[in-house]
């Protein structure tokens, strides 16, 4: 009775997940509230977690906290669940880096845009986190860094980081590159960097940004968000196309250049992947119209996944 | 051009413009769309630019070839020659052949004839055609309802093969008119394709006669209804071709063993000179014995010395019949191009006598010689058995009640007071005898009527006047000068004698002093200038039909210059009045005179008046046949043979009371052959009776000078019809007709195909329309 009970409630959430209804959702805290708790409900651990190894104190067993840290012989005397604390105070840093060109305010139907979506998922990702105590912070730019909230694990950083997003209108080009390399000037410590991006811009660029980050032991982790007109072109009229970011006009028939142009998005997004598989960096294709809890779930499970095999290498 | 429609071709054809312009409107009409991933269509156009363009014209010239294909079949393309081989392009087709078997389709072309090359490509023809086709043959001799193969598929080719292989052609006319009328409307009913092939020489003189008109409506009827018309053209010029165009009977009736004067006509329809052409002439005479009807006399040959082409020859000669009954005369010149005019035939009666009746107004006097008759009829017959070829009856006034004027070829009223009347208690109520008589003179007889002492002024200016409608030609008065003292007399104005009528030709010329030697001491003076007394009451209208104004052929020298012999024509007899006695009673003409100034103007007149034999020459075939049988074979059966027998059959005619009408008569209406018809009728008691009719092919036959292309054209005032110019030796193969045979079938097919290879290539190149319900992005800006 119980089980049915969770399933409906989870159900209940879900419907809410949908992306169209995301976007009548205009607070990013109750977004990210939402998609946390709605995926969240399965999940056994959290697939982030510090690096630290100097022990200094215990805590209590937390929801999502690795059991290889449970400090089993407090367990034995205590009976009570503690977690062995280490020197570090805060697991991790995470900084999620937020493209907000102009490339982003593309939408359709009257869903949620690029930007938005990616907002939703970076405010989701951030409150899972900071669920774990964990440090979080956020850099948001186009051709310039708008906005660079350093990681932080205070209670309302993640309502400043939110705060940042919503300010923001993507109207520019992005530099994606040359903001990479000022970030990782910005951020010293190792921590996980979060790339979250449709990523139109000279892929070589990108990756040499990227891989500043990865000079300085930064985990990183690239959310190829793209739009899914962008994945499947289904435009059958002829139709004068007015390029964002000042790339120009082009009359073409849909019908025909759809093969070439998959073809291209099918390359361009192997590329990606490819060059951040072989660099040591998450990568995860999320189009606009998934679900975010399930883009979140299978990006979560698929890390996690990663990071158990690590571990097990260890 | 190719197409029934060509206007529906062009048209379609500049709709093949329709696909381009939706091209350059399309590329006017589109959405506007903000865009993110600019450089992956910059990448797909960079990489794909060429092919699209390759794509697009395909798509655009296989969306034009469709509109000029679906142009060209809604036009009813109709083809070029390649594509009438295809084997199924014509299934369906009507096919109707219409056969010249006129007699000038026998002229010579080489070893063969006009026909039977028209024949044989006939035959070619039909085992060209593919299966399915429905055929109708004609011959244009032929019946409509009778047609030589009517409208059916071909199940049996040889033996229809076989069975044009023995025709030959008949002794008509082309009557191109009626064979195409029923081709009309034979075609009218069929649907589908549709073809008229015409075999024939089409000669000008079939062009200009007055059915050409109908010919002319007929052909435009056929290509107002799509009908492909077919002339296959077997004409040719003649160079040696003549042609007897008449073969006649001079003399109005033959008398047996008189002479007869016939005339032949011969014409050069060649384009030579013909030197020395011999005409041979045959007499067919009734034959005695049971086993063969007839026999034929070769006559002398006659010969013409030469014909220029495009004249003719006329020469007369002499036949003398040697007994009384039916005979006939065939003329045939030597074998030319064309054998079929080279003959004609005449029918002739031959009588044993002229038969006179003389109605005697003074009979059996105590001397015979007063009597009126006396004289006259030792004029016209004087050994008394005819020998002269006149017989003489003579009868009393009295006794003409009893008279059948029918059997007689000349009747004369002799100084006859008047006819019997038919009286009630009123009085007199009619004549008739005189009735009798006014219809024996307008069925052909001849009526002499003289005057004299005894003649009753008011029956001759009444009822024989009729208002001058009547048997008499003038009223006339009392009776001028004293023939019993003969103490004045007049004569006949030899300067005023009529010089054509044959009665008065002895008097012509130096003859004409002759009239000085007859003396008229009385006449009886007829009133040439008077009106009848009461026109309302005294003119007949009903007899004016056919009846002629008098002539005055003589007159006499007193001062009125008074008529002393008047005629004239009532219906088709004649009537020739003299205005004194006959006998010497009132005149000595008919005294001891020299140099038959007397016998021979009375034997001119007999003969001249004598009923004739109704025609001089033989009718041309198709003619109903009618023959009046004597009384005594009225109810005997006959039997004719046509000129084809014995290939033909004998035709059983019955008995001529058979089909009890008042004129026993009998009649045939199958005359399609020229020749002699012989009619037989027997007896039960072995008596036979043997009449020989004939008919004669249509002498316009012989003139073979053909139209041609252009003479068909001008005159059927269209050149809406394929013209095939044959010649002996060639075979004509398959008749590309020049449209009409449609291929909309194969226009179909292709037009499918294309339609097909439209769509695939279409979607294959991603150019396929489909719904656009997802193109309505929110980015999108239609403008």
């Amino acid at each position: 009775m119980s089980q049915l009970t969770d399933q409906q409630n989870s159900d209940d959430l879900r419907k809410y997940l949908d992306p169209k209804v995301l976007a009548k959702i205009s607070r990013l805290d109750l977004q990210a509230r939402l998609v946390v708790e709605g995926f969240m409900a399965g999940l056994h651990k959290s697939p982030f977690h510090g690096f630290s190894v100097e022990f200094a104190s215990h805590r209590e067993y937390a929801p999502g906290d690795d059991t290889r840290h449970i400090d089993w012989k407090v367990q034995a005397k205590t009976d009570r669940y503690y977690i062995k604390q280490y020197e570090e105070e805060t697991n991790l840093k995470a900084t999620f880096v937020l493209d907000a060109s102009e490339s982003m305010h593309y939408a359709r139907d009257g869903g949620m845009s690029k930007y938005q979506y990616a907002a939703s998922v970076t405010a989701s990702l951030a409150f899972l986190l900071q669920q774990q105590q964990d440090a979080v912070g956020l850099a948001v730019f186009d051709d310039d860094l708008r906005a660079y909230i350093p990681p932080g694990a205070k209670a309302n950083q993640l309502r400043r980081m939110i705060h940042e997003m919503d300010v923001v209108e993507p109207r520019r080009k992005t530099s994606l590159e040359s903001i990479c390399h000022i970030l990782a000037e910005k951020i010293p410590r190792r921590g996980l960097v979060c790339l979250v991006s449709d990523l139109f811009a000279d892929l070589d660029g990108v990756l040499r940004g990227l891989q500043h980050f990865r000079h300085y032991d930064h985990e990183v982790v690239v959310l190829h968000v793209m739009d899914a007109d962008e994945l499947t072109f289904p435009f059958q009229r002829n139709t004068m196309f007015r390029g964002l970011e000042e790339t120009g006009r082009l009359l073409i028939e849909p019908r025909s250049l759809r093969q070439g142009y998959l073809e291209a998005v099918d390359a361009f997004c192997h590329a990606v992947k490819r060059t951040c598989i072989s660099h040591r960096m998450d990568y995860k294709l999320i189009s606009t119209a998934d679900h975010l809890d399930a883009a979140l779930l299978t990006f979560l499970a698929a890390r996690a996944a990663a990071v158990r095999k690590a571990g097990a290498k260890r | 051009m190719p197409f029934i429609h060509p206007a529906i071709f062009w048209t379609g054809l500049a709709a093949v413009a329709v696909p381009i312009l939706i091209h350059l409107l399309n590329r006017r009409r589109f959405r506007l769309r903000d865009w993110a991933a600019m450089q992956f269509i910059r990448q797909a156009l960079r990489r794909h630019r060429r092919r699209l363009q390759i794509e697009q014209l395909i798509l655009l010239a296989l969306r034009c070839l469709i509109i000029a294909l679906l142009a060209a079949a809604l036009a009813r393309f109709t083809g070029c020659g390649s594509l009438a081989l295809l084997p199924s392009a014509e299934v369906g087709r009507t096919t109707i052949f219409v056969l010249d078997d006129s007699v000038s389709m026998g002229q010579k072309l080489g070893p063969t004839t006009a026909f039977d090359l028209a024949t044989a490509d006939l035959a070619e023809q039909l085992d060209l055609l593919p299966d399915g086709e429905t055929v109708a043959i004609r011959r244009t001799s032929d019946r409509d309802d009778s047609p030589l193969f009517a409208m059916n598929f071909v199940t049996d080719r040889t033996s229809l093969v076989t069975k044009l292989q023995t025709l030959q052609p008949s002794d008509g006319r082309a009557d191109l008119a009626a064979a195409l009328g029923w081709a009309q409307q034979l075609l009218s009913d069929q649907s589908g394709a549709k073809r008229l092939v015409l075999l024939g020489d089409f000669r000008q003189v079939d062009l200009q006669s007055d059915r050409v008109g109908a010919v002319r409506q007929a052909v435009a009827s056929l290509t107002d209804a799509e009908v492909d018309v077919i002339v296959m053209d077997y004409g040719r010029l003649a160079q040696a071709n003549l042609t007897i165009t008449s073969l006649k009977l001079v003399d109005r009736f033959v008398i047996a063993s008189s002479e007869a004067r016939v005339a032949v006509t011969v014409r050069n329809n060649g384009a030579e000179t013909a030197r020395d052409a011999p005409v041979r002439i045959t007499l067919r005479l009734p034959a005695d014995g049971d086993e063969q009807a007839t026999i034929d006399l070769q006559l002398p040959v006659q010969t013409i010395a030469s014909i220029e082409p495009g004249g003719s020859r006329r020469i007369e000669f002499d036949v003398t019949f040697a007994r009384a009954g039916s005979a006939a005369l065939t003329a045939s010149l030597s074998a030319d191009e064309l054998a079929g005019d080279n003959t004609a035939h005449l029918d002739i009666q031959v009588r044993e006598a002229i038969r006179v009746l003389l109605v005697d107004g003074r009979p059996n006097p105590a001397v015979p010689t007063d009597s009126e008759a006396f004289t006259f009829a030792a004029a016209i017959d004087p050994s008394g058995v005819a020998r002269s070829g006149a017989r003489v009856d003579v009868i009393a006034v009295d006794d003409v009640s009893a008279a059948v004027f029918e059997d007689y070829d000349v009747v004369a009223l002799l100084d006859v007071a008047e006819l019997p009347a038919r009286s009630d208690a009123e009085g007199p109520t009619g004549y008739p005898q005189l009735d009798a008589l006014v219809q024996y003179v307008r069925n052909g007889g001849g009526l002499v009527i003289t005057t004299g002492q005894r003649v009753n002024l008011s029956f001759y200016n009444g009822p024989m006047f009729a208002g001058g409608n009547g048997l008499s030609p003038y009223r006339i008065g009392p009776p001028k000068g004293d023939p019993v003292a003969r103490q004045s007399f007049v004569r006949l104005d030899a300067k005023r004698i009529d010089p054509v009528h044959p009665f008065l030709r002895f008097f012509q010329g130096e003859r004409q002093v002759l009239t000085g030697f007859i003396r008229f001491f009385a006449f009886t003076p007829a009133e040439e200038f008077a009106l009848p007394s009461d026109p309302a009451a005294g003119a007949d209208t009903a007899n004016a039909a056919g009846v002629s104004p008098p002539r005055v052929l003589a007159r006499f020298t007193d001062q009125d210059a008074s008529p002393a012999i008047a005629a004239r024509s009532f219906g088709r007899g004649q009537v020739v009045m003299i205005y004194s006695t006959i006998s010497p009673r009132w005149n000595d003409w008919a005294d001891d005179q020299p140099n038959g100034i007397y016998v021979t103007p009375i034997q001119d007149l007999i003969r001249a008046l004598a009923r004739g034999q109704g025609r001089q020459t033989s009718p041309a075939i198709a003619a109903p046949m009618t023959y009046t049988p004597p009384k005594a074979f009225a109810d005997a059966p006959a039997i004719l043979k046509l000129p084809s027998f014995p290939a033909s059959d004998l035709v059983m005619l019955g008995s001529a009371n058979g089909d009890g009408g008042d004129a026993a008569r009998l009649s045939y209406a199958g005359t399609h052959e020229a020749g002699i018809y012989i009619l037989t009728l027997d007896l039960p008691d072995g008596r036979r009776h043997v009449a020989l009719l004939a008919r004669n092919i249509d002498p316009a036959e012989g003139e073979l000078a053909p139209a041609g292309r252009d003479g068909l054209t001008v005159a059927l005032d269209s050149n809406a019809f394929q013209y095939i110019q044959r010649t002996a030796g060639t075979s004509v193969g398959v008749v590309q007709t020049s449209k009409r045979e449609e291929h909309w079938l194969w226009l179909m097919a292709a037009l499918a195909v294309l339609v097909v290879a439209e769509t695939f290539l279409a979607q294959r190149f991603g150019h396929h329309s489909a719904a656009e319900a997802t193109d309505q992005g929110q980015g999108a800006h239609p403008q």
